[in-house]
């Protein structure tokens, strides 16, 4: 490093110190009067923009409070609960909740506390929206904790349909009949037989058509849509919920009626009314299929290098001519057409991503009566031999080989990559998904082979020449893998369940701030969906195949497979470090921070409350750890991002998305332990069995829901005990700041 | 057509049953409630002559509140209404009882067609239906694999052993459904949300005019005896121990 440079840095240092101190002198020492930027600038000897510059991001907030008079704000608040504004729209409207936590302010934090704790409206007595998790394969979970969430903040808008406890009920069972009796059989046949091309013709495996009757008779491609265009306006929330279970059933055979629902959103969302007639309603239907195509041979994570071109036609449509590889679902014989959203360059327009417009094009043309025409030129070149997800078929598609393959415009010239990240977004989101959806297959088996299959004696017995062989389960290393692997399960679904929740929010929103807010949870979680639960998905499923044994390794049992079709999800829809880059390079910064910020926010809101419960005040320590990790870490990559160490928080994205991924996922399990202490304590009173540790066991073994609270609680104090308390370590093994992989040549990689 | 279909709210399949210390009955915490997978034919048959035929369906069932919940899947299905018998007094009554109640409610129906499930899996009585047909003095054929309509007559046919029977009956008649007969539906998400809006009666005994005394009553329930363990025989020379396993197998199993 060069002198001046180096002295630039350290003076950097120096004033970031006195900021510093400046801030914790002032926040945690309680210094009851008004403190201004004027006066941290004039303590640090900076000018009050310089303040202003340092305090971005999370800083920029304690720039605002700086401004306040902090027992005015306090009077605030106050005065808004005494004037019993309601508890929803206080927490809505006034972000300071979080803020005055945040920095310590605990007399700010010890008024919202009081209050949320007093106001009965926060009393959530809604026992009914709840499911019970049970075997796999008879199988339901919807993660109380997010539901309550929703309740607990008087939020859990309905879209436009009527969703009382009972229809969530019956429609979940419905799903899990479905999932369990139609897709679950489809699982490993699907995998055998494979999709395959035969004379050019492409065949989903057979076992494949009935389910996909099923599911289209069911109404299940139309459960989220508008009951306007005779869909059931079903919350993400609840589909989240039937998504896991079918996508725990077979995640290949998803994939057809998953991508051709995708492909009818584009449409739904930026087609004209003509294009909505003429194709969405029967992609709504099931009748048609589709996909999305980005990907060419030389144009994968580097979109904007496609070379797909559209040429003009007098009529007014485009001759597209390319070749899209990777397809997923790109041809198969589950429906008579398959209509392709294709990214291409209309001849003539700019070379990258800001030159692409995206087309409809259909695999048979469309007459204007809706009846299928001649086919389009659309062929398919192969399939790919995957390592899993053999039931989907993963085609490379020839747009126009015999230029008579002909596409219309879908929204306006050169916004196709725009139109194409609506649905990148969505189906991120279900790749997130997907991971979890294996990883709750994979868990189920495990949990079952380790209660029936006998081996070994137990470790206090091994003297003992005439002791029987126990079930597995009842050994401690499968004991602590399982509950590793239903924990992260757990984590995960709760989750990806509350990034669907968030979308209800936003549509629910009556305000812009509010739907800002619930979409920047969206924005900021998308990638860690994504990323996290496919790779740690991918890791629980590793972990069944240990718990199996040699036998797990075996096609016969079932476990194999899921690792197999697992891993595609952390490279589709993006590489995992792609949604890295993503997560660091884009959502970190989006909002000024603001996004991080909430959600941060509503972290340290759940350590003050399961601080409150004794029985969780040590792993709400130890999430409170890890958050302060997090946070830190979060500032040194702003800090970092600004000056010439740029490229490490971009070198260190993806272990920064694991961390915040960690921090999320034991943030939900702590937030579904504090519902689950709850509604015990309850069940005990009633019992009779309040202290008592033997009678609280025995209740366990009688009571599914006792079983079920007490496996939450320990879960969640199980990651807080063994996972959390990395973090912080790797957090400070990231802060290091080394530099060997971006400093080593090439050369040197070579062993 | 006016077609009923009876239905009766059971423990799942795969539900662990556990007796209640007393025996007077199951302990029914933690149970998982779905409707009698033979009445899930006679609904599904029901729904498949209305498409077929044109007129409506009437799920009735005798049961507590929660029965509500299989009365609703079936109007989810498709039936048209329902009718809910349900009285603490009829809890757990006798399998003449739920047909007298049944009875009752189906009288004023005037249906051209009964459909029952051959019996229900929670107490395998297999009566219901015929004391129904008895006290409606109508025809009855149980245990039905396929069923076609024409002229005003049913045929239907009945497995019997080694063979099958082949019955025709005029209408008003019950059918008592078996496996085979048909593939019952999902309840589509359409029908979930309509079935919410549909008319559902509920009624006790006293609005019926029934006689409640049951009269068969369930003296005790006891799980299944646990069973013995093996005997290994023990030895060195194989052939005493084949001469033992033959004494054994003759004397004490009485097999050979």
């Amino acid at each position: 490093m060069s002198g001046p440079r180096k002295r630039r840095e350290k003076e950097k240092e120096q004033r970031k110190k006195v900021i510093l101190n400046a801030a914790r002198k002032l926040f945690f020492k309680k210094e009851s009067h008004p403190v201004t930027v004027s006066k941290i600038a004039k303590k640090a000897q900076l000018s009050k923009g310089a303040i202003y510059l340092y305090f971005t991001s999370k800083e920029e907030i304690c720039a605002q409070i700086l401004l306040n008079d902090i027992e005015k704000l306090h009077k605030e608040v106050s005065g808004m609960i005494d004037s019993n504004k309601n508890a929803t729209q206080l927490l809505r409207d006034f972000s300071y909740t979080y803020i005055g936590f945040f920095l310590g302010d605990t007399e700010l934090f010890r008024i919202l506390m009081n209050f949320m704790l007093n106001n009965n409206n926060l009393n959530f007595s809604d026992d009914t929206n709840r499911r019970v998790i049970q075997e796999m394969n008879r199988a339901i979970s919807v993660t109380e904790g997010i539901l309550r969430y929703g309740a607990e903040r008087g939020e859990f808008h309905l879209r436009e349909a009527d969703y009382s406890a009972e229809t969530v009920e019956m429609m979940l069972n419905e799903a899990e009949k479905l999932a369990v009796e139609a897709i679950l059989p489809t699982y490993d046949v699907g995998d055998k037989d494979h999709a395959q091309l035969k004379d050019g013709k492409a065949y989903a495996p057979k076992c494949f058509h009935e389910p996909y009757r099923k599911f289209c008779e069911g109404g299940w491609l139309m459960a989220t849509k508008s009951p306007e265009i005779g869909g059931q306006g079903m919350p993400l929330l609840l589909w989240s919920a039937c998504m896991e279970l079918f996508n725990s059933a077979n995640f290949a055979f998803m994939m057809y009626p998953g991508l051709g629902l995708g492909a009818a959103a584009l449409i739904d969302n930026y087609g004209t009314e003509e294009q909505k007639n003429k194709y969405m309603f029967k992609m709504l239907e099931g009748k048609w299929g589709g996909t999305m195509c980005l990907t060419e041979p030389g144009a994968g994570s580097d979109v904007g290098a496609l070379r797909t071109s559209a040429k003009r036609r007098p009529d007014g449509l485009f001759d597209i001519i390319g070749t899209k590889s990777f397809i997923s679902s790109g041809d198969h014989d589950l429906t008579e057409n398959i209509i392709h959203p294709v990214l291409a360059r209309i001849e003539g327009d700019p070379l990258g991503t800001g030159g692409i417009s995206i087309f409809i094009v259909p695999k048979y043309r469309v007459k204007d009566d809706g009846s299928l025409g001649v086919a389009n030129d659309v062929v398919t070149g192969n399939l790919e031999h995957k390592m899993g997800i053999h039931g989907n078929a993963t085609a490379t598609l020839n747009f126009g080989d015999n230029g008579k393959c002909i596409g219309e415009l879908l929204g306006p010239e050169r916004a196709g990559m725009k139109i194409m990240f609506l649905l990148m977004n969505e189906a991120r989101l279900e790749v997130g998904m997907q991971g979890l959806g294996h990883a709750t297959a994979a868990l189920e088996h495990a949990i079952q082979y380790a209660k029936e299959r006998i081996q070994s004696k137990p470790v206090w017995a091994m003297r003992d020449p005439n002791a029987p062989a126990v079930p597995i389960i009842q050994h401690p290393d499968v004991r602590r893998t399982l509950l590793w692997m239903k924990a992260h399960v757990e984590g995960m679904r709760a989750m990806n369940y509350w990034v669907s929740y968030c979308i209800d929010m936003e549509h629910a929103a009556k305000t812009p701030q509010e739907r800002a807010k619930w979409e920047g949870f969206v924005e900021l979680l998308t990638p860690v969906c994504k990323a996290y639960c496919s790779d740690k998905g991918f890791d629980v499923c590793s972990f069944a195949i240990d718990v199996y044994g040699g036998y797990g390794y075996i096609q016969e049992y079932p476990v194999e497979q899921y690792l197999r079709d697992c891993k595609i999800a952390s490279l589709y829809e993006g590489t995992n470090g792609i949604q890295a880059l993503d997560l660091v390079g884009r959502k970190l910064g989006m909002n000024k921070g603001q996004n991080a910020m909430n959600l941060f926010g509503e972290i340290s809101a759940t350590v003050a409350k399961a601080k409150t419960i004794d029985t969780l005040k040590s792993q709400a320590q130890r999430l409170e750890e890890a958050y302060n990790a997090m946070v830190g870490l979060t500032m040194q990559f702003a800090d970092w991002g600004k000056g010439s160490s740029f490229l490490l928080p971009i070198m260190n994205a993806r272990p920064y998305l694991m961390n915040l991924g960690d921090l999320v996922v034991g943030w939900q399990l702590m937030q579904g332990a504090v519902v689950a202490e709850e509604k015990l304590q309850a069940i005990y009173a009633k019992a009779g069995a309040e202290g008592s540790k033997a009678k609280q066991r025995a209740l366990a073994r009688e009571n599914k829901d006792v079983a079920f609270y007490q496996g939450k609680i320990l879960a969640a104090s199980y990651f807080a005990d063994t996972v959390l308390p990395t973090l912080a370590g790797r957090c400070t093994a990231i802060q290091l700041g080394n530099k060997a992989p971006i400093e080593m040549l090439e050369e040197s990689f070579t062993i | 057509m006016n077609i009923v279909a009876c239905v009766k709210q059971v423990p799942d399949t795969e539900a662990l049953i556990k007796v209640k210390p007393d025996g007077s009955g199951i302990d029914e915490g933690g149970i998982k409630w779905v409707m009698n997978p033979y009445d899930e034919y006679g609904v599904e048959e029901a729904l498949r002559l209305k498409e077929a035929k044109g007129g409506e369906v009437t799920i009735v069932s005798v049961g507590p509140a929660r029965a509500m919940e299989t009365i609703r899947t079936a109007l989810a299905m498709g039936a048209e209404k329902g009718v809910h018998v349900s009285d603490p007094l009829l809890d757990n009554t006798d399998a003449y009882t739920t047909a007298a109640a049944l009875a009752a409610v189906i009288k004023g129906l005037n249906p051209d067609i009964i459909f029952c499930g051959q019996r229900a899996i929670d107490d395998d009585s297999g009566q219901v239906g015929s004391i129904l047909a008895a006290i409606l003095g109508i025809p009855q054929v149980t245990i039905v694999t396929k069923l076609e309509m024409a002229d005003g007559k049913i045929k239907a046919i009945k497995p019997i052993e080694g063979a099958q029977l082949v019955i025709e009956s005029t209408l008003p008649c019950v059918i008592t459904t078996q496996k085979g007969l048909n593939e019952p539906r999902y309840a589509s998400l359409p029908g979930i949300m309509k079935a919410k809006k549909k008319p559902v009666d509920v009624k006790n005994a006293a609005a019926l005019g029934i006689a409640t005394e049951p009269k068969a009553k369930v003296a005790k329930m006891t799980p299944p005896p646990d069973r013995a363990p093996g005997k290994i025989i023990a030895g060195d020379d194989p052939a005493a121990k084949a001469a033992e396993l033959v004494r054994l197998l003759r004397e004490e199993a009485k097999v050979i």
